[in-house]
């Protein structure tokens, strides 16, 4: 995944930056599915 | 979408794309989309704006004026999501967008693609909302907070729920991008303890954001299927329960009027110790107490229903958790006026948009914390004192805070200086009218008038009558701001310099004025005196 936007050769050269941000959206991502389970979960637990 | 972009590398000097769709609507530049988010929320303002001055219209005299009460309460639900979703949040996204890489010295955002989808999914996420409006059974009426089974007797639900999982999934990608950004982009040297307070206040936000929203979505999704599908979620009838509801959906609400009032927090912690010149006082107080406010709006959302019925023990220990989050905000409210203490101070406009700030969000504060006493709460329950609480802290607080930081930092987007006139006579017709429209409404809640409601008892005939005076020339007030903004962005005759204030501090005033478009495509060398908090560990 490239950054179109920028011209830095920090985007563009430097690996661990990029997997980074790939470690940073999947934790994330992983959050949020949780927590949108949970809500449904929360629910049916307690009615 | 690539076009536009290796377009980009043959633009030597602005590098912006000439054709205007490429530009917009195509934009993965951080500064552009941020732009795009200011106008957008402004817009978003001046809409809901039309409702509120729809809502005191009809509540200027006792009696039925203007429209049947259907209508009325669709106004309150529509001026409340508009204002809520479609103005606060963006505004501060916009910002966020605008500020963060160039606070932090990176390129640009870290996910500019997804940063272009967030933006764009709100237009028509409100498109679609607005739009039930006009159709045959009328948009929402059951409040923004959407209880059942109110709710679900609404035609729109449907249209309503979509839009308002488009609003979500908009927020939650930004967050992430936020986040993203922060964690990874930061220029060399830029710690975490070196950052700027404005970005802290936005990292931990995006992480309420994160927890939150899919809750909205999950509580949103099951009244959708409790109408259209057959389930039972919040129906008695078939083992629901609809304070579930509530309890579901105020563990979203709470959180999110945090998520409104915390970036709020860091732009006040920007603006005052420029225009103090003095370094925030307390930085990293400063950056705790923000996260302890976090951590503690996950664990106060039942204060919102006490009035349901709950059981003593959650009565009490939700009373005395909200009662907690004073003293971290006291600690901001000391820490700011601690800072401006010795200080030599100039009160240009965005000051004195802090000051007013810092004045009037504590008044909503004191009045938040009259509501979270259990037995006053059944009194003040579903009142105008409500309604005038959360305008303190809504209007004087997170939208003060928004036209702060526009001030602030319009002569960073534009290169120009906006009219100081002019931001005077918007400030002190804004400070002044704000109080005449909503400090009324305590004495309104204290005497009994319940809220949404079109029409009321005539006891309450005069301090409504001045509300709605003081809301009418608020908001023709705001018609003054449009006028700075365009004046500065396209005839002021005064170019900003790079700094702009004496006093500023930080990367993004190392920047040229107007910023390029392109910026930090080589990560700047960290100069621990430039920025406003390099040596907090040494
Ligand atoms: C100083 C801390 C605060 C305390 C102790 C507090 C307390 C409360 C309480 C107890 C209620 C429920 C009142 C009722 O319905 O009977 C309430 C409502 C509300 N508060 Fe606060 N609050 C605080 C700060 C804030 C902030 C910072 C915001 C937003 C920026 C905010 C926005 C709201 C809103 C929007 C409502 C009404 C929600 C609705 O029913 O539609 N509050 N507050
Ligand atoms: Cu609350």
């Amino acid at each position: 995944m490239k950054q179109e936007t920028t011209r830095s050769p920090v985007a563009d050269g430097d690996d661990s930056r990029r997997r980074g941000v790939r470690r940073t959206v999947t934790v994330l991502v992983a959050i949020v599915a949780f927590f949108f389970l949970i809500s449904f979960v929360q629910i049916v637990l307690m009615k | 979408m690539s076009h536009a972009a290796t377009h980009d590398h043959h633009d030597d000097h602005h590098g912006a794309p000439k054709n205007f769709f490429q530009r917009w609507v195509m934009s993965t530049n951080h500064k552009d989309i941020g732009t795009l988010y200011l106008i957008f929320a402004l817009t978003m303002f001046f809409i809901g704006g039309s409702f509120a001055m729809g809502i005191r219209a009809e509540l200027f005299k006792p009696g039925m004026q203007l429209m049947q009460p259907y209508f009325f309460n669709q106004l309150t639900t529509m001026h409340a999501l508009v204002m809520i979703f479609g103005a606060i949040m963006p505004a501060f996204v916009g910002l966020g967008n605008w500020m963060i890489p160039l606070m932090v010295g990176a390129p640009d955002m870290a996910l500019p693609r997804m940063n272009n989808l967030s933006f764009w999914i709100l237009p028509f996420a409100f498109i679609l909302m607005l739009s039930t409006l006009f159709m045959p059974g009328g948009g929402p009426a059951g409040g923004w907070t959407m209880y059942p089974p109110l709710a679900l007797q609404s035609d729109s639900l449907a249209y309503v729920v979509f839009a308002v999982h488009l609003m979500g999934i908009s927020s939650i990608m930004g967050a992430i991008n936020i986040i993203a950004t922060i964690l990874n982009m930061r220029a060399p040297g830029m710690d975490l303890l070196k950052m700027p307070v404005f970005v802290w206040s936005w990292l931990i936000t995006a992480f309420l954001l994160i927890a939150v929203m899919p809750v909205l979505a999950g509580a949103v999704t099951m009244l959708l299927t409790d109408k259209y599908f057959g389930t039972n979620f919040f129906n008695p009838g078939g083992g629901g329960d609809p304070v579930l509801y509530q309890h579901i959906f105020w563990f979203f609400g709470h959180p999110e009027v945090y998520i409104m009032i915390l970036p709020a927090f860091g732009i006040i912690s920007e603006v005052v110790p420029t225009f103090a010149r003095k370094p925030i006082f307390g930085y990293k107080a400063m950056v705790f107490a923000i996260a302890c406010i976090a951590f503690l709006s996950f664990i106060v959302w039942a204060h919102h229903m006490f009035a349901v019925g709950l059981p003593l023990g959650a009565e009490i220990f939700f009373m005395y958790a909200t009662m907690l989050i004073s003293v971290p905000t006291g600690v901001k409210v000391f820490n700011w006026v601690a800072t401006m203490w010795g200080g030599s101070m100039t009160f240009e406009t965005p000051m004195l948009f802090s000051l007013a700030f810092i004045i009037l969000f504590t008044i909503g504060g004191f009045s938040g914390l009259m509501l979270a006493l259990v037995p006053a709460d059944f009194q003040y329950h579903d009142t105008y004192f409500v309604v005038a609480h959360f305008h303190y802290v809504l209007v004087t607080g997170a939208l003060f805070a928004i036209i702060s930081a526009a001030y602030y930092w319009m002569p960073k987007w534009t290169g120009n200086m906006y009219s100081e006139f002019w931001g005077k006579v918007h400030f002190w017709n804004s400070v002044i009218w704000v109080n005449v429209l909503f400090f009324p409404q305590h004495f309104l809640g204290l005497a009994g008038m319940p809220r949404r409601i079109p029409d009321y008892n005539v006891a309450f005939a005069n301090f409504n009558m001045i509300s709605s005076i003081g809301g009418f020339l608020f908001g023709a007030t705001q018609l003054i701001f449009i006028g700075v903004l365009i004046h500065c962005a396209f005839f002021s005759k005064k170019k900003a310099t790079d700094r702009v204030w004496e006093g500023a501090k930080g990367l993004e005033w190392t920047v040229p004025s107007p910023a390029p478009h392109h910026t930090f495509e080589v990560p700047p060398v960290i100069n621990d005196d430039e920025l406003a908090h390099g040596h907090v560990n040494d």
